[in-house]
């Protein structure tokens, strides 16, 4: 049952997106049509100037798919915008008392197994070296690309020596992974691994490109750095909300004709499996509705204690499956250390599920 | 700070987590960008069409076509990179700077671009300066 304040400000935040809804369809949306209508997009006032700073990518993408797709990926900020209200409600309702009541109830997951941390070192050594690799690969860019903003803002960082940089970086970070097993300074060399992981993404960011998969990665390395429940329970919600959004994004963009056209993916990518797929229509469709939903309800699906094993299989399947029809992702993925977090979390026998 | 026996009241931890949830994955979902620790999940999500106009930028140097595998640098990072520095309006910078790495003054550096196949447009070195000049 909602307080007499919680219902205020709920309302509260709904009548704001009304005004925002009023706002973009009465006012501003035949304003910014006008404007991108002007190929030259001239940045003459602040809002002009702060949505090319937000989105450096329209310069880029106007010509090619011009004003009316742009408008409507406007539009669909307002229906995101709702969704994430909907989404923060529910969030409010049930998912963090979940983290917060149950968990501080039950037997605090203080230190992860040996075997978690084994494999977590193990995964964290992989991906600092591919990050290292790829760096290094796109090495030219780094005199000529000067990083977006705010991120050029590390200057003293993308100015250094790069490869210099990378071995001294990458150097410590393999005694760093050694240190961690021994006391007194795991717990400091844990969170200081983390830090850089994150700041060798930074630097690839700058660059215009980051491997979106690292994202549930750097969940699972906050709870490898900060050992609690809180943060172990965060991990699994943040696996599920990547897979979930990931599903969403899909049927926003595109609706159902992301399904209905699904050989034109298989097609384009050429790939052994996807072309024998593809003359299978009405598989490769059933192929990617079963994934869509696999998608959108890997929330739930993953919160759910019983139903966990049959989530960690589909998610193993369909990374393998992407891999094999799209050359998306590896062999060895950095979802898989997020999906062995999950697996410790189901594990472990105080870990009740949300349902 | 997330340990047993935190310091930080229940309420406070309660508000920061739900702040770092919204942020990490509202955010960029809302504002379908990418925010850096946090990411967009927008991989695979358009419509797949073979109706694409196929952009291609070809570099040159004094009119042959420059070999930037020799120089390390993969087709696929070359096109993105072209493409950026092209729309942001710095292929000016970029031809500069390939020719302080790759060659000398006298070098005369040209990005083009290609749609289907086709040269529509041309940028020269700035700096360059043609040898037939005093």
């Amino acid at each position: 049952m909602m307080s007499k304040q919680q219902y205020i400000w709920w309302t509260g935040l709904i009548l704001l997106w009304l005004v925002k809804a009023s706002a973009w369809w009465l006012w501003l949306r035949p304003v910014v049509r006008g404007w991108l209508n002007n190929s030259s997009l001239p940045a003459d006032n602040w809002w002009q100037q702060a949505l090319l700073t937000l989105y450096p990518r329209l310069v880029t993408e106007l010509p090619r798919l011009g004003s009316d797709f742009l408008i409507s990926r406007a539009d669909g900020i307002l229906v995101r915008l709702l969704l994430l209200l909907v989404a923060a409600f529910l969030g409010q309702k049930y998912l963090i008392p979940w983290l917060f009541i149950q968990g501080k109830s039950e037997e605090p997951a203080a230190t992860l197994p040996r075997w978690l941390h084994l494999a977590t070192v193990a995964f964290l050594g992989w991906f600092l070296f591919d990050i290292y690799d790829d760096l290094l690969r796109r090495e030219p860019i780094a005199f000529v690309f000067e990083g977006r903003w705010p991120w050029n803002t590390l200057s003293l960082l993308a100015s250094a020596p790069t490869t210099k940089w990378l071995d001294v970086n990458i150097g410590l970070s393999v005694a760093a992974c050694l240190l961690s097993f021994f006391r007194p300074m795991h717990v400091l060399t844990r969170r200081l691994l983390f830090a850089q992981f994150l700041v060798l993404q930074y630097w690839l960011y700058g660059y215009g490109k980051l491997d979106h998969t690292y994202a549930t990665m750097n969940w699972a390395l906050l709870a490898w750095a900060w050992q609690s429940t809180l943060t172990l329970r965060l991990a699994v919600v943040a696996t599920g909300m990547t897979y979930s959004l990931a599903g969403l994004e899909k049927l926003l963009a595109s609706g159902f004709a992301w399904v209905i056209d699904a050989r034109e993916y298989l097609i384009l990518e050429h790939s052994p499996l996807g072309s024998a797929l593809a003359g299978l229509p009405w598989l490769s469709a059933l192929l990617f509705l079963l994934a869509l939903l696999f998608q959108v309800f890997s929330l739930p699906w993953l919160l759910s204690r019983w139903r966990l094993w049959v989530w960690m299989t589909t998610a193993v399947v369909f990374h393998l499956v992407t891999f094999l029809l799209f050359g998306a992702g590896a062999w060895i993925s950095p979802w898989y250390l997020a999906l062995i977090y999950c697996w410790h979390w189901h594990d472990k026998a105080s870990a009740r599920p949300l349902t | 700070m997330f340990s047993k026996g935190a310091q930080i009241p229940d309420h406070l931890l309660k508000m920061l987590v739900s702040t770092a949830l919204i942020v990490a994955f509202g955010i960029p979902f809302v504002l379908q960008q990418d925010l850096w620790p946090f990411l967009r999940m927008g991989m695979f999500a358009q419509v797949a069409g073979n109706d694409l106009v196929t952009e291609n930028f070809e570099l040159t140097k004094n009119g042959t076509p420059f070999d930037l595998q020799a120089v390390g640098l993969a087709p696929a990072s070359a096109q993105f990179m072209f493409r950026n520095a092209w729309y942001q309006h710095r292929a000016g910078v970029l031809l500069d700077s390939m020719a302080t790495h790759n060659g000398n003054a006298t070098d005369r550096w040209v990005l083009n671009h290609q749609i289907n196949n086709k040269l529509v447009d041309s940028v020269v070195r700035p700096g360059f300066i043609p040898s037939s000049l005093p």
